[in-house]
Protein backbone atom coordinates (compact mmCIF):
# COMPACT_ATOMS: atom_id res chain seq x y z
CA UNK A 1 0.00 0.00 0.00
CA UNK A 2 2.76 2.53 0.85
CA UNK A 3 4.89 2.11 -2.57
CA UNK A 4 1.49 3.20 -4.05
CA UNK A 5 0.69 6.31 -1.52
CA UNK A 6 4.47 7.30 -2.29
CA UNK A 7 3.67 6.84 -6.25
CA UNK A 8 0.92 8.79 -6.17
CA UNK A 9 1.90 11.62 -4.01
CA UNK A 10 5.32 11.53 -6.42
CA UNK A 11 3.51 11.64 -9.64
CA UNK A 12 0.91 14.33 -8.59
CA UNK A 13 3.92 16.46 -7.25
CA UNK A 14 5.38 15.91 -10.54
CA UNK A 15 2.20 16.84 -12.42
CA UNK A 16 1.94 19.88 -10.29
CA UNK A 17 5.52 20.96 -11.14
CA UNK A 18 5.03 20.15 -14.58
CA UNK A 19 2.12 22.30 -14.82
CA UNK A 20 3.48 25.40 -13.42
CA UNK A 21 4.98 28.34 -15.43
CA UNK A 22 8.29 27.93 -16.69
CA UNK A 23 11.05 28.91 -14.12
CA UNK A 24 12.76 31.53 -15.99
CA UNK A 25 9.03 33.33 -16.16
CA UNK A 26 8.13 32.74 -12.44
CA UNK A 27 11.65 34.35 -11.29
CA UNK A 28 11.29 37.02 -13.30
CA UNK A 29 7.41 37.31 -12.21
CA UNK A 30 8.36 36.79 -8.71
CA UNK A 31 11.53 39.54 -8.91
CA UNK A 32 8.93 41.95 -10.56
CA UNK A 33 6.66 41.50 -7.72
CA UNK A 34 9.52 42.16 -5.20
CA UNK A 35 11.00 44.88 -6.52
CA UNK A 36 7.56 46.89 -7.35
CA UNK A 37 7.06 48.23 -3.88
CA UNK A 38 10.44 49.74 -3.96
CA UNK A 39 11.35 50.88 -7.30
CA UNK A 40 7.87 52.04 -8.76
CA UNK A 41 7.52 55.00 -6.35
CA UNK A 42 11.19 56.03 -7.59
CA UNK A 43 10.60 55.20 -10.62
CA UNK A 44 7.67 57.65 -11.16
CA UNK A 45 9.67 60.22 -9.51
CA UNK A 46 12.30 59.91 -12.01
CA UNK A 47 9.86 60.31 -14.93
CA UNK A 48 8.73 63.29 -13.47
CA UNK A 49 12.36 65.09 -13.71
CA UNK A 50 12.54 63.54 -16.77
CA UNK A 51 9.49 65.17 -18.17
CA UNK A 52 10.75 68.82 -16.01
CA UNK A 53 14.23 68.91 -17.19
CA UNK A 54 15.38 66.01 -19.65
CA UNK A 55 14.52 65.12 -23.27
CA UNK A 56 11.72 63.06 -24.79
CA UNK A 57 14.13 59.76 -25.11
CA UNK A 58 15.15 59.78 -21.15
CA UNK A 59 10.92 60.43 -20.32
CA UNK A 60 10.27 57.48 -22.96
CA UNK A 61 13.75 54.99 -21.02
CA UNK A 62 12.18 55.88 -17.71
CA UNK A 63 8.84 54.45 -19.03
CA UNK A 64 9.92 51.88 -19.97
CA UNK A 65 11.59 50.79 -17.13
CA UNK A 66 7.95 51.48 -15.30
CA UNK A 67 5.96 49.47 -17.08
CA UNK A 68 8.92 46.27 -17.12
CA UNK A 69 7.55 46.22 -13.69
CA UNK A 70 3.59 45.92 -14.39
CA UNK A 71 3.79 45.27 -18.38
CA UNK A 72 0.57 44.52 -18.25
CA UNK A 73 -0.76 48.24 -18.12
CA UNK A 74 -1.10 48.55 -21.73
CA UNK A 75 -2.29 52.07 -22.01
CA UNK A 76 0.60 52.70 -20.31
CA UNK A 77 2.14 51.50 -23.35
CA UNK A 78 0.11 53.37 -25.51
CA UNK A 79 0.47 56.46 -23.54
CA UNK A 80 4.23 56.61 -22.98
CA UNK A 81 4.64 55.61 -26.85
CA UNK A 82 2.05 58.48 -28.23
CA UNK A 83 4.12 60.81 -25.64
CA UNK A 84 7.82 59.66 -27.27
CA UNK A 85 6.90 59.91 -31.02
CA UNK A 86 5.06 63.16 -30.56
CA UNK A 87 8.09 64.64 -28.82
CA UNK A 88 8.88 67.93 -30.75
CA UNK A 89 12.33 67.91 -28.93
CA UNK A 90 14.33 69.41 -31.77
CA UNK A 91 14.21 72.15 -34.47
CA UNK A 92 16.61 72.09 -37.97
CA UNK A 93 15.37 71.26 -41.35
CA UNK A 94 11.48 69.29 -41.59
CA UNK A 95 13.86 66.03 -43.19
CA UNK A 96 16.20 65.75 -40.11
CA UNK A 97 13.03 66.58 -38.17
CA UNK A 98 10.97 63.99 -39.98
CA UNK A 99 13.50 61.36 -40.29
CA UNK A 100 13.97 61.32 -36.46
CA UNK A 101 9.98 61.03 -35.97
CA UNK A 102 10.53 58.13 -38.50
CA UNK A 103 13.00 56.45 -36.45
CA UNK A 104 10.77 57.52 -33.29
CA UNK A 105 7.43 55.78 -34.64
CA UNK A 106 9.78 52.93 -35.65
CA UNK A 107 10.82 52.29 -32.26
CA UNK A 108 7.56 53.15 -30.47
CA UNK A 109 5.14 50.76 -32.75
CA UNK A 110 8.58 47.95 -32.31
CA UNK A 111 7.93 48.72 -28.63
CA UNK A 112 3.80 47.91 -28.46
CA UNK A 113 4.54 45.38 -30.39
CA UNK A 114 6.52 43.55 -27.71
CA UNK A 115 4.05 44.55 -25.11
CA UNK A 116 1.37 42.40 -26.89
CA UNK A 117 2.88 39.42 -25.44
CA UNK A 118 1.74 40.55 -21.65
CA UNK A 119 -1.18 42.47 -22.63
CA UNK A 120 -3.80 39.48 -22.24
CA UNK A 121 -7.08 40.35 -22.31
CA UNK A 122 -6.02 44.07 -23.31
CA UNK A 123 -4.63 42.93 -26.40
CA UNK A 124 -7.14 44.96 -28.56
CA UNK A 125 -7.04 47.37 -27.10
CA UNK A 126 -3.04 47.75 -27.72
CA UNK A 127 -3.75 47.18 -31.24
CA UNK A 128 -6.27 50.28 -31.51
CA UNK A 129 -3.79 52.63 -29.97
CA UNK A 130 -0.99 51.47 -32.44
CA UNK A 131 -2.90 51.49 -35.04
CA UNK A 132 -4.01 55.45 -35.16
CA UNK A 133 -0.35 56.18 -33.88
CA UNK A 134 1.12 56.66 -37.45
CA UNK A 135 -1.84 58.93 -38.94
CA UNK A 136 -1.23 61.11 -35.80
CA UNK A 137 2.39 61.01 -36.39
CA UNK A 138 2.06 61.70 -40.08
CA UNK A 139 0.05 64.65 -39.08
CA UNK A 140 2.32 66.24 -36.58
CA UNK A 141 5.43 65.64 -38.74
CA UNK A 142 5.28 66.99 -42.45
CA UNK A 143 7.13 65.01 -44.17
CA UNK A 144 7.08 62.01 -42.28
CA UNK A 145 4.27 59.72 -44.71
CA UNK A 146 7.03 59.75 -47.15
CA UNK A 147 9.54 58.16 -45.39
CA UNK A 148 7.01 55.43 -44.39
CA UNK A 149 6.93 52.28 -46.36
CA UNK A 150 4.18 52.00 -49.69
CA UNK A 151 0.70 52.22 -48.18
CA UNK A 152 2.20 54.92 -45.50
CA UNK A 153 -0.03 55.65 -42.07
CA UNK A 154 -2.83 53.94 -43.62
CA UNK A 155 -1.10 50.91 -44.31
CA UNK A 156 0.49 50.43 -40.85
CA UNK A 157 -3.29 51.76 -39.79
CA UNK A 158 -5.03 48.82 -41.44
CA UNK A 159 -2.52 45.77 -40.75
CA UNK A 160 -3.12 46.82 -36.79
CA UNK A 161 -6.96 46.71 -37.36
CA UNK A 162 -6.10 43.74 -39.85
CA UNK A 163 -4.45 42.10 -36.62
CA UNK A 164 -7.40 43.19 -34.15
CA UNK A 165 -10.20 41.41 -36.28
CA UNK A 166 -8.33 38.46 -36.71
CA UNK A 167 -8.21 38.40 -32.93
CA UNK A 168 -11.65 39.76 -32.45
CA UNK A 169 -13.65 39.25 -35.24
CA UNK A 170 -16.72 40.98 -34.07
CA UNK A 171 -18.48 43.80 -35.89
CA UNK A 172 -17.74 46.50 -34.27
CA UNK A 173 -14.29 45.50 -35.36
CA UNK A 174 -14.87 44.52 -38.77
CA UNK A 175 -16.46 47.68 -39.24
CA UNK A 176 -13.57 49.84 -38.36
CA UNK A 177 -11.72 48.57 -40.82
CA UNK A 178 -14.17 48.22 -43.19
CA UNK A 179 -14.69 52.43 -42.43
CA UNK A 180 -11.19 52.54 -42.60
CA UNK A 181 -10.98 51.69 -46.35
CA UNK A 182 -10.78 55.11 -48.27
CA UNK A 183 -7.95 56.22 -46.31
CA UNK A 184 -5.88 53.12 -47.02
CA UNK A 185 -7.06 53.60 -50.73
CA UNK A 186 -5.98 56.80 -50.69
CA UNK A 187 -2.49 56.21 -49.87
CA UNK A 188 -2.34 53.72 -52.33
CA UNK A 189 -3.14 55.98 -54.84
CA UNK A 190 -0.26 58.90 -53.43
CA UNK A 191 2.08 55.58 -54.07
CA UNK A 192 0.68 55.40 -57.49
CA UNK A 193 -0.94 51.78 -56.81
CA UNK A 194 -4.30 52.58 -58.75
CA UNK A 195 -5.15 49.15 -59.19
CA UNK A 196 -4.33 47.68 -55.64
CA UNK A 197 -6.64 50.82 -54.50
CA UNK A 198 -9.39 50.10 -56.68
CA UNK A 199 -9.30 45.78 -55.77
CA UNK A 200 -9.02 47.31 -52.34
CA UNK A 201 -12.46 49.60 -52.77
CA UNK A 202 -14.39 46.87 -54.41
CA UNK A 203 -13.72 44.32 -51.71
CA UNK A 204 -14.64 46.67 -48.94
CA UNK A 205 -17.98 47.15 -51.39
CA UNK A 206 -18.41 43.86 -51.02
CA UNK A 207 -17.74 43.44 -47.26
CA UNK A 208 -19.70 46.04 -46.69
CA UNK A 209 -22.89 43.76 -47.21
CA UNK A 210 -22.30 42.53 -44.00
CA UNK A 211 -22.64 45.61 -42.10
CA UNK A 212 -24.75 46.16 -39.23
CA UNK A 213 -26.52 49.44 -40.28
CA UNK A 214 -27.66 48.25 -43.54
CA UNK A 215 -28.88 51.98 -44.36
CA UNK A 216 -25.70 53.71 -43.58
CA UNK A 217 -23.84 50.83 -45.38
CA UNK A 218 -25.81 50.92 -48.58
CA UNK A 219 -25.45 55.09 -48.61
CA UNK A 220 -21.50 54.27 -48.05
CA UNK A 221 -21.55 51.70 -50.53
CA UNK A 222 -22.55 53.38 -53.11
CA UNK A 223 -19.80 56.59 -52.63
CA UNK A 224 -17.60 53.66 -52.78
CA UNK A 225 -18.77 52.10 -56.11
CA UNK A 226 -18.82 55.74 -57.36
CA UNK A 227 -15.04 56.07 -56.78
CA UNK A 228 -14.68 53.03 -58.16
CA UNK A 229 -16.08 53.54 -61.29
CA UNK A 230 -14.48 56.33 -61.46
CA UNK A 231 -11.14 54.70 -61.31
CA UNK A 232 -11.69 52.74 -63.88
CA UNK A 233 -12.12 55.37 -65.79
CA UNK A 234 -15.66 56.35 -65.90
CA UNK A 235 -15.17 59.65 -65.21
CA UNK A 236 -18.38 60.96 -64.29
CA UNK A 237 -19.52 63.92 -61.97
CA UNK A 238 -18.47 62.66 -57.96
CA UNK A 239 -20.49 65.60 -56.53
CA UNK A 240 -22.53 62.83 -53.96
CA UNK A 241 -18.28 61.39 -52.76
CA UNK A 242 -17.20 65.32 -52.85
CA UNK A 243 -19.22 65.96 -49.99
CA UNK A 244 -19.40 63.61 -48.11
CA UNK A 245 -15.81 63.71 -45.53
CA UNK A 246 -15.67 60.27 -44.93
CA UNK A 247 -13.95 60.17 -48.25
CA UNK A 248 -11.65 63.24 -47.92
CA UNK A 249 -8.90 61.71 -48.45
CA UNK A 250 -9.37 60.60 -51.60
CA UNK A 251 -10.59 64.00 -53.01
CA UNK A 252 -7.36 65.00 -54.34
CA UNK A 253 -7.32 61.94 -56.37
CA UNK A 254 -10.75 62.04 -57.94
CA UNK A 255 -9.95 65.59 -59.78
CA UNK B 1 50.14 61.56 17.18
CA UNK B 2 50.67 60.19 13.99
CA UNK B 3 48.13 61.00 11.78
CA UNK B 4 48.16 57.48 10.10
CA UNK B 5 48.04 55.47 13.84
CA UNK B 6 45.82 58.46 15.00
CA UNK B 7 41.76 58.72 14.47
CA UNK B 8 41.78 59.88 11.44
CA UNK B 9 44.23 56.75 10.33
CA UNK B 10 42.43 54.33 12.81
CA UNK B 11 39.32 55.35 10.62
CA UNK B 12 40.52 55.40 7.17
CA UNK B 13 41.57 51.62 7.50
CA UNK B 14 38.70 50.73 9.19
CA UNK B 15 36.47 52.11 6.48
CA UNK B 16 38.56 50.84 3.53
CA UNK B 17 38.80 47.32 5.42
CA UNK B 18 35.00 47.13 6.39
CA UNK B 19 33.20 48.90 3.14
CA UNK B 20 35.36 47.69 -0.20
CA UNK B 21 34.16 44.32 -0.21
CA UNK B 22 30.34 45.74 0.36
CA UNK B 23 30.84 48.26 -1.97
CA UNK B 24 32.28 45.72 -4.58
CA UNK B 25 29.45 43.79 -4.28
CA UNK B 26 26.62 46.50 -4.53
CA UNK B 27 28.81 47.32 -7.70
CA UNK B 28 28.10 44.08 -9.17
CA UNK B 29 23.97 43.90 -8.05
CA UNK B 30 24.32 47.26 -9.71
CA UNK B 31 25.63 46.56 -12.90
CA UNK B 32 23.62 43.16 -13.02
CA UNK B 33 20.39 45.22 -12.58
CA UNK B 34 21.44 47.98 -14.63
CA UNK B 35 21.36 44.88 -17.39
CA UNK B 36 17.95 43.49 -16.01
CA UNK B 37 16.57 47.09 -16.03
CA UNK B 38 17.83 48.48 -19.44
CA UNK B 39 15.30 50.12 -21.64
CA UNK B 40 14.80 47.72 -24.47
CA UNK B 41 14.57 50.12 -26.81
CA UNK B 42 16.68 52.78 -25.52
CA UNK B 43 16.95 55.57 -28.05
CA UNK B 44 19.19 58.12 -28.39
CA UNK B 45 21.55 59.90 -25.71
CA UNK B 46 18.74 60.89 -23.26
CA UNK B 47 18.18 57.29 -22.60
CA UNK B 48 21.14 56.81 -20.53
CA UNK B 49 19.93 59.00 -17.84
CA UNK B 50 17.52 56.01 -16.41
CA UNK B 51 20.51 54.67 -15.18
CA UNK B 52 20.96 56.95 -12.41
CA UNK B 53 19.13 54.05 -9.41
CA UNK B 54 21.97 51.54 -10.11
CA UNK B 55 24.76 54.53 -10.33
CA UNK B 56 23.46 55.64 -6.91
CA UNK B 57 23.20 52.49 -4.95
CA UNK B 58 26.96 51.34 -4.75
CA UNK B 59 27.77 55.16 -3.69
CA UNK B 60 24.89 55.20 -1.31
CA UNK B 61 26.18 51.77 0.10
CA UNK B 62 29.82 53.05 0.27
CA UNK B 63 29.01 56.19 1.75
CA UNK B 64 26.37 54.89 4.14
CA UNK B 65 29.16 52.29 5.24
CA UNK B 66 32.01 54.42 5.67
CA UNK B 67 29.58 56.62 8.00
CA UNK B 68 28.58 53.33 10.09
CA UNK B 69 32.61 51.78 10.47
CA UNK B 70 33.91 55.17 11.45
CA UNK B 71 30.99 55.58 13.92
CA UNK B 72 31.31 52.10 14.95
CA UNK B 73 35.14 51.65 14.96
CA UNK B 74 35.49 55.22 17.33
CA UNK B 75 34.13 54.62 21.21
CA UNK B 76 33.36 58.84 21.41
CA UNK B 77 31.23 58.69 18.82
CA UNK B 78 27.78 57.63 20.80
CA UNK B 79 27.77 57.51 24.48
CA UNK B 80 27.79 54.84 26.96
CA UNK B 81 30.60 52.68 24.34
CA UNK B 82 33.52 50.69 26.16
CA UNK B 83 36.97 52.23 25.73
CA UNK B 84 35.40 55.88 25.37
CA UNK B 85 37.12 56.72 28.81
CA UNK B 86 40.92 55.30 27.62
CA UNK B 87 40.50 57.29 23.97
CA UNK B 88 39.50 60.53 25.96
CA UNK B 89 42.41 60.23 27.48
CA UNK B 90 44.47 59.95 24.12
CA UNK B 91 42.54 62.60 21.71
CA UNK B 92 41.95 65.74 24.41
CA UNK B 93 40.68 67.87 21.83
CA UNK B 94 37.54 69.66 21.97
CA UNK B 95 36.03 66.85 19.64
CA UNK B 96 37.37 63.85 21.14
CA UNK B 97 38.70 62.96 18.00
CA UNK B 98 35.24 62.71 15.87
CA UNK B 99 36.76 65.12 13.74
CA UNK B 100 39.37 63.21 12.86
CA UNK B 101 37.27 60.02 12.29
CA UNK B 102 34.93 61.87 10.61
CA UNK B 103 37.94 63.20 7.99
CA UNK B 104 39.11 60.02 8.02
CA UNK B 105 35.58 58.39 6.77
CA UNK B 106 34.81 61.07 4.22
CA UNK B 107 38.72 60.04 2.94
CA UNK B 108 37.95 56.51 2.80
CA UNK B 109 34.28 57.18 0.76
CA UNK B 110 36.32 59.02 -1.56
CA UNK B 111 39.16 56.39 -2.26
CA UNK B 112 36.20 53.94 -2.70
CA UNK B 113 34.09 56.22 -4.78
CA UNK B 114 36.48 58.26 -7.08
CA UNK B 115 37.24 54.34 -9.41
CA UNK B 116 33.62 53.01 -8.62
CA UNK B 117 32.20 56.09 -10.55
CA UNK B 118 34.64 56.53 -12.96
CA UNK B 119 33.87 52.65 -13.43
CA UNK B 120 30.52 52.68 -13.60
CA UNK B 121 29.93 55.46 -15.50
CA UNK B 122 31.95 53.69 -18.19
CA UNK B 123 30.05 51.10 -17.92
CA UNK B 124 26.48 52.01 -17.62
CA UNK B 125 27.69 54.43 -20.67
CA UNK B 126 27.15 57.86 -19.16
CA UNK B 127 27.55 59.95 -22.07
CA UNK B 128 31.62 59.98 -22.71
CA UNK B 129 31.79 63.75 -23.06
CA UNK B 130 30.06 66.30 -20.62
CA UNK B 131 28.70 69.55 -21.53
CA UNK B 132 28.22 72.87 -19.52
CA UNK B 133 24.44 73.56 -18.85
CA UNK B 134 23.80 76.74 -17.57
CA UNK B 135 20.71 78.13 -17.02
CA UNK B 136 19.73 81.96 -18.32
CA UNK B 137 17.93 84.09 -15.81
CA UNK B 138 15.06 86.77 -17.08
CA UNK B 139 15.50 90.03 -16.21
CA UNK B 140 12.03 91.58 -14.95
CA UNK B 141 8.61 90.13 -16.03
CA UNK B 142 9.03 86.54 -17.35
CA UNK B 143 5.83 86.08 -19.34
CA UNK B 144 5.05 86.10 -22.94
CA UNK B 145 0.99 87.16 -24.09
CA UNK B 146 1.03 89.56 -26.66
CA UNK B 147 2.75 89.93 -29.55
CA UNK B 148 5.78 91.88 -29.98
CA UNK B 149 6.54 91.52 -26.35
CA UNK B 150 10.22 90.57 -25.35
CA UNK B 151 12.17 88.83 -22.47
CA UNK B 152 15.65 89.34 -21.80
CA UNK B 153 17.92 86.78 -20.10
CA UNK B 154 21.47 86.80 -18.91
CA UNK B 155 23.80 84.26 -18.48
CA UNK B 156 25.55 84.52 -14.98
CA UNK B 157 28.92 84.50 -17.23
CA UNK B 158 29.68 84.39 -20.22
CA UNK B 159 29.55 80.73 -22.28
CA UNK B 160 30.57 79.98 -25.67
CA UNK B 161 27.57 77.82 -26.46
CA UNK B 162 26.10 76.08 -29.52
CA UNK B 163 22.39 75.10 -28.26
CA UNK B 164 19.90 76.33 -26.14
CA UNK B 165 16.91 74.25 -24.64
CA UNK B 166 13.62 76.12 -24.18
CA UNK B 167 10.86 75.08 -22.04
CA UNK B 168 8.59 77.64 -20.79
CA UNK B 169 5.22 76.56 -19.10
CA UNK B 170 2.23 77.22 -21.17
CA UNK B 171 -1.09 79.01 -19.85
CA UNK B 172 -4.65 78.52 -21.08
CA UNK B 173 -4.38 79.80 -24.69
CA UNK B 174 -6.68 82.94 -25.74
CA UNK B 175 -7.16 81.63 -29.16
CA UNK B 176 -6.38 78.45 -31.80
CA UNK B 177 -2.81 79.50 -33.31
CA UNK B 178 0.44 78.07 -30.90
CA UNK B 179 2.59 80.95 -29.92
CA UNK B 180 5.71 81.42 -31.71
CA UNK B 181 8.48 83.09 -30.44
CA UNK B 182 11.87 84.58 -32.62
CA UNK B 183 15.11 84.11 -30.22
CA UNK B 184 18.11 86.00 -30.67
CA UNK B 185 21.46 86.78 -28.92
CA UNK B 186 23.35 90.00 -28.97
CA UNK B 187 21.27 91.14 -31.99
CA UNK B 188 21.26 87.57 -34.00
CA UNK B 189 18.42 85.20 -34.37
CA UNK B 190 19.79 81.83 -33.06
CA UNK B 191 17.05 80.34 -35.34
CA UNK B 192 16.01 80.65 -38.79
CA UNK B 193 11.98 80.99 -38.18
CA UNK B 194 10.58 81.82 -35.11
CA UNK B 195 9.76 78.82 -32.82
CA UNK B 196 6.09 77.38 -31.70
CA UNK B 197 4.73 76.70 -28.34
CA UNK B 198 1.39 75.31 -27.97
CA UNK B 199 2.57 72.74 -24.72
CA UNK B 200 3.24 73.25 -21.35
CA UNK B 201 6.81 72.31 -20.84
CA UNK B 202 6.91 71.36 -24.55
CA UNK B 203 11.14 71.00 -24.41
CA UNK B 204 12.66 72.56 -27.76
CA UNK B 205 16.28 72.12 -28.59
CA UNK B 206 17.48 74.73 -30.88
CA UNK B 207 21.30 74.33 -32.03
CA UNK B 208 23.21 76.69 -33.70
CA UNK B 209 26.73 77.80 -34.39
CA UNK B 210 29.06 78.71 -31.86
CA UNK B 211 29.34 81.64 -30.30
CA UNK B 212 29.98 83.48 -27.00
CA UNK B 213 26.72 84.46 -25.60
CA UNK B 214 25.97 86.43 -22.44
CA UNK B 215 22.05 87.45 -22.86
CA UNK B 216 19.52 86.14 -24.86
CA UNK B 217 16.07 87.86 -25.81
CA UNK B 218 12.54 86.01 -26.76
CA UNK B 219 9.85 87.85 -29.07
CA UNK B 220 6.54 86.99 -29.23
CA UNK B 221 6.13 87.40 -33.08
CA UNK B 222 2.37 85.75 -32.86
CA UNK B 223 0.19 83.14 -30.87
CA UNK B 224 -2.60 82.49 -28.81
CA UNK B 225 -0.61 80.62 -25.87
CA UNK B 226 0.73 82.64 -23.11
CA UNK B 227 4.21 81.33 -21.69
CA UNK B 228 5.49 81.26 -18.61
CA UNK B 229 9.61 81.19 -18.43
CA UNK B 230 10.77 80.57 -14.92
CA UNK B 231 13.67 79.38 -13.55
CA UNK B 232 15.79 76.52 -15.70
CA UNK B 233 13.20 77.31 -18.55
CA UNK B 234 15.99 78.68 -20.41
CA UNK B 235 19.67 76.22 -20.79
CA UNK B 236 22.25 77.10 -22.94
CA UNK B 237 24.63 74.07 -23.61
CA UNK B 238 28.44 75.09 -23.87
CA UNK B 239 30.24 73.61 -26.74
CA UNK B 240 32.75 72.42 -25.62
CA UNK B 241 33.05 68.89 -24.46
CA UNK B 242 34.50 67.99 -21.21
CA UNK B 243 36.00 64.29 -20.12
CA UNK B 244 33.39 61.83 -17.96
CA UNK B 245 36.47 61.09 -15.99
CA UNK B 246 36.55 64.55 -14.71
CA UNK B 247 32.99 65.11 -14.31
CA UNK B 248 32.92 61.51 -12.86
CA UNK B 249 35.54 62.86 -10.22
CA UNK B 250 33.84 65.68 -9.44
CA UNK B 251 30.52 63.52 -8.40
CA UNK B 252 32.76 61.61 -6.25
CA UNK B 253 34.10 65.26 -4.61
CA UNK B 254 30.37 66.12 -4.53
CA UNK B 255 29.06 62.76 -3.08
CA UNK B 256 31.37 63.63 0.29
CA UNK B 257 29.69 66.20 1.03
CA UNK B 258 26.64 63.65 2.02
CA UNK B 259 28.64 61.65 4.81
CA UNK B 260 29.98 65.13 6.08
CA UNK B 261 26.58 65.76 6.78
CA UNK B 262 25.50 62.16 8.33
CA UNK B 263 28.70 62.43 10.34
CA UNK B 264 27.94 65.66 11.37
CA UNK B 265 24.58 65.03 12.97
CA UNK B 266 25.34 61.70 14.06
CA UNK B 267 28.30 63.61 15.50
CA UNK B 268 25.98 66.09 17.42
CA UNK B 269 23.36 63.07 18.38
CA UNK B 270 26.21 60.95 19.96
CA UNK B 271 26.46 63.39 22.47
CA UNK B 272 23.67 61.57 23.91
CA UNK B 273 22.35 59.09 22.56
CA UNK B 274 23.64 55.15 22.54
CA UNK B 275 25.54 53.49 19.21
CA UNK B 276 21.24 52.06 17.90
CA UNK B 277 20.54 55.57 17.69
CA UNK B 278 23.75 56.72 16.37
CA UNK B 279 23.82 53.88 13.38
CA UNK B 280 19.97 54.91 12.48
CA UNK B 281 20.50 58.34 12.26
CA UNK B 282 23.10 57.75 10.04
CA UNK B 283 21.73 55.35 7.92
CA UNK B 284 18.56 57.51 7.94
CA UNK B 285 20.75 60.89 7.02
CA UNK B 286 22.41 59.29 3.80
CA UNK B 287 19.31 57.41 2.47
CA UNK B 288 17.67 61.25 2.56
CA UNK B 289 20.00 62.48 0.31
CA UNK B 290 21.14 59.72 -1.45
CA UNK B 291 17.15 57.98 -2.16
CA UNK B 292 14.95 60.98 -1.46
CA UNK B 293 16.38 63.58 -2.96
CA UNK B 294 17.17 65.92 -0.63
CA UNK B 295 19.77 67.81 -0.58
CA UNK B 296 22.15 68.36 -4.11
CA UNK B 297 23.42 64.91 -4.73
CA UNK B 298 20.45 63.61 -6.39
CA UNK B 299 20.24 66.30 -8.86
CA UNK B 300 23.81 65.80 -9.50
CA UNK B 301 23.46 62.28 -10.59
CA UNK B 302 21.22 62.75 -12.60
CA UNK B 303 22.89 65.40 -14.49
CA UNK B 304 25.88 63.16 -14.47
CA UNK B 305 24.09 60.82 -15.99
CA UNK B 306 22.81 63.61 -18.76
CA UNK B 307 26.10 64.35 -19.58
CA UNK B 308 26.01 67.40 -17.93
CA UNK B 309 28.88 68.89 -16.22
CA UNK B 310 29.00 69.67 -12.45
CA UNK B 311 31.70 72.35 -11.85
Amino acid sequence: MLPLRAFLTVALFGGAAAMLPPADARIADFASWVARPARLPFAWQALAAANRGGEGSEAFARGQQILALAPSWTLGHAAFAYRYVLTQDTRGPAAAVAAQAERRLIVALTWMERARQQAGKRELELLHSAAFLAPIACRAFPGLEDLLPPGGAAAITDACLQEAERLSPTAAVQEQRLFHTPTLAAALLDAGERNAATELLREASARSLQARDQQLAREWRARVDEVVRWLQGDEQALDAVAADPRFEPLWPHLR
Amino acid sequence: MNTWRGPFGVSLRACLRGVTLPAALATVAAALCAWLDAPVLADGEGAAAAVTPWLTLPLFVTAAGCSLVAARTWPTFSANRDGADTVRRIARGPLGGRGAVALGSVAAHLVLSLPLTISLAAGLEVPPAARRHVEAAAAGAQILDRRGATLTFALPRPLEADAVWLRPRASLPTGPEPTAVQVTSAGHPLSSAPVEFDESLELIQLTFDRRQVSTMSLTQTGGHVPLLFDAGSVVFVGASELPRWANAAALALLSCSASIVALLIAGLLGLAAGWPTVASTIVTAQFVQWIAGVGPIDDAILAFARGQWLL
